[in-house]
């Protein structure tokens, strides 16, 4: 007989069986194969063989002495129930520790995908570390107007010219494109023209329709999903259907493009074609912005020097039509959310790279509050388990089975709280993703990346919550009695660092909360209130005068004025010129056009010379312009000296000064006062109507009925003028909000920590305390022998802080044209606050000593 | 004793072990069982069931001397305990005391 059983899973068999066993299973397998491979074919033998042998792996038949496996499912077991055990003893600190790093993780949950949304922008354009903008920095005399537009030739004219540039792209603006949808009007305010390599440069994922070739032909059009969803009546096959602008162009669709990420920024609604291919050759249209791809073996240094020599060669020397140097300053794609802050931005980058930076330090500091916890209790605990050890010890146990059981414990408490703060993070997460301003899905966030940077920060925290307590434990020796209680410094230290860190975040808070509150109650120099605004379409500018004229009848009318740009948004840059003694000087400010009602309106001052005059009517004549005090100052007049002044631009216009204005907060608090000038002009895009009631419900039902009769069917938006402003502070605050939230959450997270650790003295000094009040000691005697460690700690704790955060802090206010003073109660009362916290906190849990009675305590001693 | 309740296929395999008296190993038992009963259990099962009536005090188990069959692998045999027996006799009285108080009428019926 020829014996041909499978080898392999015998002595596989034999690792894994009962060393009793073995001999009676591979006998009894052996004759059952004998008995097959005389009625199958040796290989049906083999696998029944096989098969059969693979029922022995079973937990009955292993081999407890040997298998890896087995000891360490009870050794873990055994570590499991100690650990339950032990957490369910110290019922307070487990807690505190649960709490807290629940809070922290769950914290760090929300934080995390701020962060990731506001660092994620641009980044998923397929090649956007290759991707630039080219803006232009243009001299005006000594001023630099920078612009985020550059001509339409002026992306061929640099790829062309610089051998690094790969290709180029451009995109120019319609923010008020109207299709028609049978007889409705569809409107738009994100429409890019652009020429055809777009998807070379910005790669949209496109639905359907030839990426390549979809913009090459005049009047096509690319649509995103969801402008397409409304626009198009029959959606079942859009590409080469044709659209009708509300002027009777008509355009062919010629591909769909999913919706954009909303981390972008630009946010398309559609792409149209150029409606003439050669404007990428000319110069003189300056409302394009610029991309160009570089190459892979791109050079920073050498890219910047050769655009030097290209902006030159293309504008010249001195630039063309009185305009000074242009200087090309390329914008890494992904930085534009971040720096880019010019005129003519297709969006507002709002994006701040110190807020990413400070909740990524906030999420730091949230962690290691909650893993100071953990490893105080976990510490302050030793001496309830030097038996605990020893008995191990005396075992035999390694000392790195000791720090891997305590690791073990860490892990379990991380874990858990890992499960928690999960439930908490997909139960709060539309609350949050609301109120913080996410737009990102958190399926969209979670890529392999993520989950590795998540997995990573996990263990990260294992470590070093694990460290500490596990060499210390393990450090024990088996027949030790008794802890020396030198071993109190390192934790002295951690909670002196915690509580440092607390009255630095709680003086930041502070700080950050004044500011803004500072920035709200700013006195703007104008009267918001009450105001109606909107932006009118072109049949409304045409019948303006009918309008207003309805409109100040209404008895809620105050006064109605039109204007090209109304507060809280960005005014165009002009450069003005006067004649001085010393000759001609010039200055470069915003400027914008109002009609005769608007300082009405608005309720500016004039402190010198008069408001605009009635009787020009819309001839459109010029009557003189106005001034604020910023430009007075400027040009060294008082606001007397500068009536009768003649102002210059260009070639052509030249105007007298009239009338001069209190200065006015024209766009937010961020920015300081500059000189602007007011000029005429009746009809501006911006209606705005000051209203005398603030029944606004009646007043808005019948400002839609004058509109519908005057301007048409469609009807207008009306926004109030201080909501508008009020805007711009809207992600201030959100971001105050989420620091000071954040930030009291560090605050009680080591609050907390205290409250567990002094929980812990109170049990250990328990008879101590029982001795002195038998000996007399009074309450108050012992409550400061109780808080007088946390006492000390937290005053050191303010000596470290408040210097630290006059530095931090001055700096940061820095940052704001209106800041408030640090005023020495500022940085001073949130730490006498938190420390009267503090103790308070260890007061209340020591008051339990100060209540029993000492008999009961000592008796059994 | 816990988990001294004796199972149907313990009951089986260990009444089994008891007819086999001097070859009680597992190829043996499994052969019988299927030929007294018509069921196939697989042999792993024999030796885990074996075990688990070893574990009970119930059989007892020795090898027997070197063969050179089997090649080379010496038996493993097991033999019924007196513990074995009572429960044995325990699980037939109980059965017994049923069947006793089954009236006649019950069966008789169809």
């Amino acid at each position: 007989m020829d014996r041909q059983e499978p080898k392999w899973i015998v002595k596989w068999l034999r690792r894994f069986c009962d060393q009793d066993l073995i001999e009676g299973i591979e006998g009894d397998l052996f004759e059952l194969f004998e008995l097959e491979s005389k009625e199958y074919s040796t290989s049906k033998a083999r696998r029944r063989y096989t098969w059969r042998a693979l029922g022995f792996f079973r937990a009955s038949f292993i081999n407890k002495r040997k298998s890896i496996t087995y000891q360490l499912t009870t050794m873990l077991g055994n570590y499991f129930k100690i650990s339950i055990r032990t957490a369910l003893k110290n019922k307070t600190s487990s807690l505190v520790n649960l709490l807290g790093l629940t809070l922290g993780l769950t914290a760090c949950g929300f934080l995390a995908q701020y962060i990731y949304q506001e660092w994620s922008y641009d980044r998923h354009f397929a090649n956007y570390d290759r991707i630039y903008r080219l803006t232009l920095d243009m001299e005006f005399g000594d001023e630099m107007t920078k612009l985020a537009i550059s001509p339409s030739g002026f992306g061929k004219a640099v790829s062309e010219k610089a051998p690094q540039v790969e290709a180029f792209g451009m995109l120019r603006k319609f923010s008020n494109f109207q299709f028609k949808k049978g007889t409705e009007l569809v409107k738009t305010s994100h429409v890019y023209q652009t020429e055809a390599g777009l998807q070379n440069i910005l790669d949209y994922q496109w639905l359907s329709g030839d990426s390549q070739k979809a913009l090459s032909e005049p009047y096509s059009i690319v649509l995103t999903q969801s402008l397409a969803d409304k626009l198009l009546i029959d959606n079942s096959n859009p590409v080469g259907q044709i659209i009708t602008r509300d002027n009777e162009d008509k355009y062919t669709i010629t591909g769909i493009i999913a919706d954009p990420p909303i981390n972008s920024h630009i946010q398309p609604e559609a792409f149209i074609s150029l409606s003439d291919p050669n404007v990428v050759n000319q110069m003189d249209a300056w409302r394009w912005v610029t991309y160009v791809k570089v190459t892979e073996s791109f050079n920073a240094n050498k890219f910047a020097q050769s655009l030097a020599d290209i902006s030159t060669e293309i504008f010249g020397e001195k630039g063309g039509s009185g305009r000074g140097k242009i200087i090309i300053q390329p914008e890494k794609l992904t930085d534009i959310h971040f720096i880019s802050d010019r005129k003519f931005e297709m969006e507002t980058n709002d994006g701040n790279r110190i807020y990413i930076q400070g909740f990524s330090i906030l999420m730091i500091l949230i962690l290691t509050m909650s893993i100071i916890n953990y490893v105080n209790l976990t510490t302050a605990q030793t001496h309830q388990r030097l038996k605990e050890v020893g008995v191990r010890k005396t075992f035999g146990a390694q000392k790195m089975q000791i720090i891997s059981q305590f690791f073990f414990e860490s892990g379990l408490m991380i874990s858990l709280s890992v499960v928690f703060s999960l439930l908490i993070i997909l139960g709060g997460q539309s609350l949050f993703q609301s109120y913080a301003g996410i737009e990102l899905s958190i399926f969209e966030m979670l890529n392999w990346k993520a989950i590795l940077m998540v997995v990573a920060v996990l263990l990260f925290i294992l470590l070093f919550s694990g460290i500490y307590p596990s060499l210390k434990l393990s450090s024990i020796k088996a027949f030790q009695k008794e802890l020396k209680t030198k071993t109190n410094r390192f934790r002295s230290i951690l909670i002196l660092f915690q509580l440092s860190l607390s009255c630095l975040v709680l003086i930041g808070t502070t700080v950050v909360y004044q500011q803004y509150q500072f920035m709200t109650s700013q006195q703007l120099g104008f009267n918001q209130n009450q105001i109606i605004t909107t932006k009118m379409d072109d049949v409304a500018i045409k019948n303006y005068w009918v309008i207003h004229n309805k409109l100040m009848q209404l008895p809620e009318v105050k006064t109605v004025a039109s204007a090209e740009h109304s507060p809280g948004e960005t005014a165009p840059i002009n450069n003005f010129e006067y004649n001085t003694k010393d000759g001609v000087k010039k200055v470069v400010c915003p400027h914008i056009w109002a009609d005769q009602h608007y300082v009405e309106a608005l309720q500016l001052n004039i402190i010198a010379g008069e408001d605009f005059e009635d009787y020009r009517g819309n001839d459109g004549k010029r009557i003189g312009v106005l001034i604020n005090e910023a430009f007075a100052e400027e040009s060294g007049w008082t606001p007397e000296e500068a009536v009768g002044q003649t102002l210059k631009s260009g070639t052509s216009w030249e105007d007298k000064i009239i009338g001069v204005v209190q200065d006015f907060h024209f766009v937010s608090l961020h920015h300081a006062i500059e000189p602007m000038v007011i000029r005429h002009i009746v009809g501006g895009r911006d209606l705005l109507i000051k209203s005398a009631s603030t029944d606004y419900q009646k007043l808005m039902s019948e400002i839609d009925q004058i509109w519908q009769e005057t301007a048409g069917t469609e009807q207008a938006e009306f926004t109030f003028l201080d909501k508008h402003f009020q805007k711009q502070y809207e992600k201030d605050q959100k971001r105050a909000e989420l620091f000071a939230g954040f930030s009291f959450l560090i605050i009680f997270i080591s609050l907390a920590g205290l409250f567990g650790l002094t929980t812990y003295t109170v049990q250990r000094r328990l008879k101590e305390m029982s001795i002195r009040k038998v000996h007399g000691a009074s309450t108050i005697e012992i409550l400061s022998l109780m808080t007088k460690e946390f006492g000390v700690l937290s005053l050191l704790a303010a000596f470290i802080a408040i210097p630290t955060a006059y530095y931090v802090f001055n700096a940061w206010l820095e940052n704001f044209a209106y800041a408030i003073n640090l005023q020495p109660i500022l940085l001073t009362l949130p730490v006498l606050l938190l420390m009267m916290l503090i103790l308070l906190t260890a007061a209340l849990r020591s008051y339990k000593v100060v209540r029993v009675n000492p008999a009961q305590i000592l008796r059994n001693e | 004793m816990k988990g001294s309740q004796l199972g149907e296929l313990e009951e089986i395999i260990l009444l089994t072990v008891g007819a086999l008296y001097d070859d009680a190993y597992g190829v043996a038992v499994m052969q019988d069982v299927e030929k007294r009963t018509g069921r196939k259990i697989t042999i792993s099962t024999v030796h885990s069931v074996l075990k688990r009536l070893e574990e009970k005090g119930y059989c007892e188990s020795r090898y027997d001397g070197a063969t050179n069959e089997r090649g080379g692998r010496r038996k493993h045999l097991f033999r019924v305990t007196t513990a074995g027996e009572n429960v044995l006799h325990t699980s037939r009285e109980i059965r017994n005391g049923l069947w006793n108080a089954i009236p006649d009428m019950a069966f008789n019926k169809k």
